[in-house]
């Protein structure tokens, strides 16, 4: 096997077989898990199925029909106030409604209950009366059948807001396809986040415990950081998959309970996938090229730890301008954010998701972020060799970027590799 | 063919000259010496040879030619300290480090296994690196060196954490690695080890090369007018001994300028003395270093050489 794929398995291998990486994967769907079954059960503590009563004393509601009915509480009319509340007591009805005689001016109504009725009785009891109101209005001078009023009434409106290039729709049937290119983004930048600081932290360590010399003498530099930089993007993609897949799994199972299905038709358009991909792939190369530099000119693993997480801060910065950029998705602030490389990604996933980027903005991001990756590899290089055997010492960014260089260029045969 | 020839290198960093016109070579079935004290330019020496630095000035030959990846896999090189991965286990780190040498994985866990048997470690094999004690590590180390059999091994300071059973058990694994042809070159400052396994010897001192060649040459060199003598019965008297120390029944005279090795022997044996043991008296190696290099010099950096020199 070539020496860099041994160097890429190697990496692999050390991060992934062991508990922090079990820990770090199974930690986002767990967390996902915990807070959707927590909403399920605070959803599941203010569902109550059973009868609701009521007692129209107005004489305005008209009989219940099919619609409402599809619903799970049913309603039980009650001639008298006293038959309800026996009905109440004897455990029949979880509550009832007494619509007050002037009910029609006064809009009154009195809700009585043991114990606090559930929201969706509540909520469904509402849709009752609406349809009513509805009914009635629409049988003086609007003959619409009662069913029809019904479904409006209980399912709401049937509004598509859509995009003039036809990337961004919205209805109320998947509001959460409508903020998915963020989730999308804030899933890149965690994983670009910790392969990164991963690759600092390798980096740092090997000058740390010396084994980059003894690496060095059996390996090229170009091999030893292509190797890494496979493992532990290797690594990343491991941890992103199995996040993919333990969400997906957990979406599929929500979306078979009734009041869930609105998952199943969650997707985001391909144009925006596209956009967030090319956007994602420069930005990674150009950090972790930051990230080995960092770890190459650091003194020891705690302080490339303290850099990185400094550095990786600045990702989530058009987050605390998202109220601003979403509203004036092509001022300035948004323009400039999708075009500053650390903070391109994150602009992207916003904007995608709340209006439509035009294509020479994602190209003239993508070129910036090309050239700084191009710029962070060379950097990375330097660093490298500049860094590797110097150790417990920093390497002073000036002598990096070649002003006040400490450390002569090479002077060796030409076509030979080395350190200089 | 020399299994290295190193020709006059030059190596600064800034403004610091670490290595100044420098040569040397080793042959294939003998340990050379590269000694000097902390700072003197011995790693920046190394790395240049192994290519990880390149010289300003001068050129290395490893193998009859420029250093190339292929070479790589003939060299094993011991730094100074440290060098493996604390976090993985001994056999699996050991295993990867050799596979990067060339072997493959099933050929690189034989000979490991084999090596941790040989070296008392195999009880240790599943345990991190960070888990083991000093001297295990500078054994796990020196597995690492070798395990790929290669033809030009360099070994810096490997008997730094070892106790005397080690120390010995090392001793003689590079003896049978000379006698099986192996170029060897070992780095140190401890001249009692150097000069029980050298053959040759290069001091270095700042930089500078101030002494070389085979240890029994320099030795008679470095040798004041002094015998040692240990003789049977009575001793008769001797003229011209400027001075006597005692080793057990063995002395030590330091002659006086005039007085030979030759007249002081001819006299005892005139004298009817039973003469067990008459020799020229050379010095330790450790006193000739002390006279080439002198005293501690404040100026030297007391942390070694490693990463800057």
């Amino acid at each position: 096997m070539p020496r860099l794929w041994l160097i890429a398995a190697n990496e692999y291998k050390r991060h992934v077989l062991n508990r922090g990486f079990l820990f770090a994967v199974l930690s986002v769907p767990l967390l996902i898990g915990a807070m959707i079954g927590l909403i399920m059960l605070m959803e599941r503590m203010r569902v109550n199925n059973r009868p609701v009563g009521y007692v129209d004393l107005s004489g305005s509601l008209v009989t219940q029909s099919d619609s409402t009915n599809a619903g799970p509480v049913q309603f039980v009319a009650f001639p008298s106030e006293d038959l309800a509340q026996s009905a109440l007591e004897a455990g029949e009805l979880q509550a009832y409604y007494i619509l007050a005689d002037d009910y029609e001016q006064s809009r009154k109504v009195e809700l009585v209950f043991v114990q606090s009725p559930g929201d969706n009785a509540s909520a469904q009891f509402y849709d009752f009366l609406r349809l009513n109101r509805l009914h009635k209005d629409a049988r003086a001078d609007w003959p619409l059948s009662l069913d029809l009023v019904g479904r409006r009434v209980v399912e709401g409106t049937f509004v598509t807001v859509r995009s003039a290039d036809g990337v961004r729709v919205y209805n109320e049937s998947y509001p959460v396809s409508f903020l998915l290119p963020f989730f999308i983004g804030l899933g890149f930048i965690v994983l670009l986040t910790s392969t990164s600081t991963t690759l600092a932290q390798a980096f740092a360590e090997e000058k740390e415990n010396r084994t980059i010399e003894v690496l060095a003498t059996s390996v090229s530099p170009g091999q030893l950081v292509a190797g890494k930089v496979l493992g532990i993007s290797a690594m990343g993609l491991t941890e992103l998959g199995a996040w993919v897949a333990a969400v997906s799994v957990l979406l599929g199972i929500l979306s078979r309970i009734n009041s869930w299905g609105w998952l199943a038709i969650i997707w985001v358009h391909p144009r925006t996938l596209a956009t967030i991909v090319v956007v994602a792939v420069p930005t990674y190369v150009m950090f972790a090229g930051l990230m080995i530099a960092l770890g190459s000119t650091v003194a020891d693993v705690q302080e490339s730890q303290q850099i990185g997480g400094v550095l990786s801060l600045l990702f989530t910065l058009p987050i605390y301008a998202t109220e601003a950029m979403v509203e004036h998705s092509t001022g300035s602030l948004a323009i400039g954010l999708s075009l500053f490389p650390f903070t391109a990604l994150v602009s992207f996933c916003l904007l995608t998701g709340f209006s439509s980027v035009p294509w020479w903005q994602v190209g003239a991001s993508v070129m910036i972020l090309t050239l700084c990756a191009t710029g962070a590899i060379w950097l990375a290089g330097r660093a490298f060799r500049l860094g590797m055997l110097r150790y417990g010492k920093r390497v002073d960014w000036r002598e990096l970027l070649g002003r006040g260089s400490r450390v002569p260029e090479p002077s060796g045969s030409p076509g030979r590799r080395g350190i200089p | 063919m020399d299994a290295v020839e190193v020709k006059r290198i030059v190596k600064s960093f800034g403004s610091t000259r670490a290595v100044q016109d420098v040569s040397f070579g080793v042959r294939n079935g003998e340990i050379l010496g590269l000694l000097g004290p902390n700072g003197a330019g011995k790693t920046t020496c190394i790395r240049v040879l192994l290519d990880i630095f390149k010289p300003d000035q001068g050129s290395v030959s490893v193998f009859g030619g420029p250093m190339t990846e292929a070479k790589k896999d003939r060299i094993g090189y011991m730094p100074e300290e440290r060098g493996l991965y604390q976090d993985l286990a001994l056999q699996r780190c050991l295993v990867y480090l050799a596979t990067l040498k060339g072997l493959s994985a099933s050929e690189a866990r034989q000979r490991v296994g084999q090596y941790l048997q040989q070296f008392d470690l195999a009880a240790h094999r599943d345990k991190k690196v960070k888990e083991l004690s000093k001297g295990m590590q500078q054994k796990a180390q020196l597995i690492n060196t070798i395990a790929h059999w290669p033809d030009l091994i360099i070994i810096d300071e490997p008997f730094a954490a070892l106790d005397p059973v080690n120390t010995q058990m090392v001793k003689d694994l590079m003896l049978d690695l000379k006698r099986d042809g192996r170029a060897i070159i070992l780095c140190t400052h401890q001249m009692h080890h150097a000069e029980e396994l050298c053959d040759r010897i290069v001091l270095i001192d700042r930089g500078r090369v101030v002494l070389e060649g085979a240890l029994d040459e320099i030795r008679r060199q470095y040798a004041g007018n002094a015998v040692l003598v240990r003789v049977t019965g009575a001793l008769p008297e001797v003229g011209g001994v400027l001075q006597e120390t005692r080793h057990n029944h063995t002395r030590h005279w330091t002659l006086a300028e005039g007085t030979s090795p030759q007249d002081v022997l001819k006299h005892l044996v005139s004298s009817g003395a039973v003469v067990e043991q008459f020799e020229i008296a050379l010095p330790s190696l450790e006193e000739v270093f002390i006279k080439v290099v002198g005293g501690p010099d404040p100026g030297r950096s007391p942390g070694g050489e490693a990463g800057d020199a």
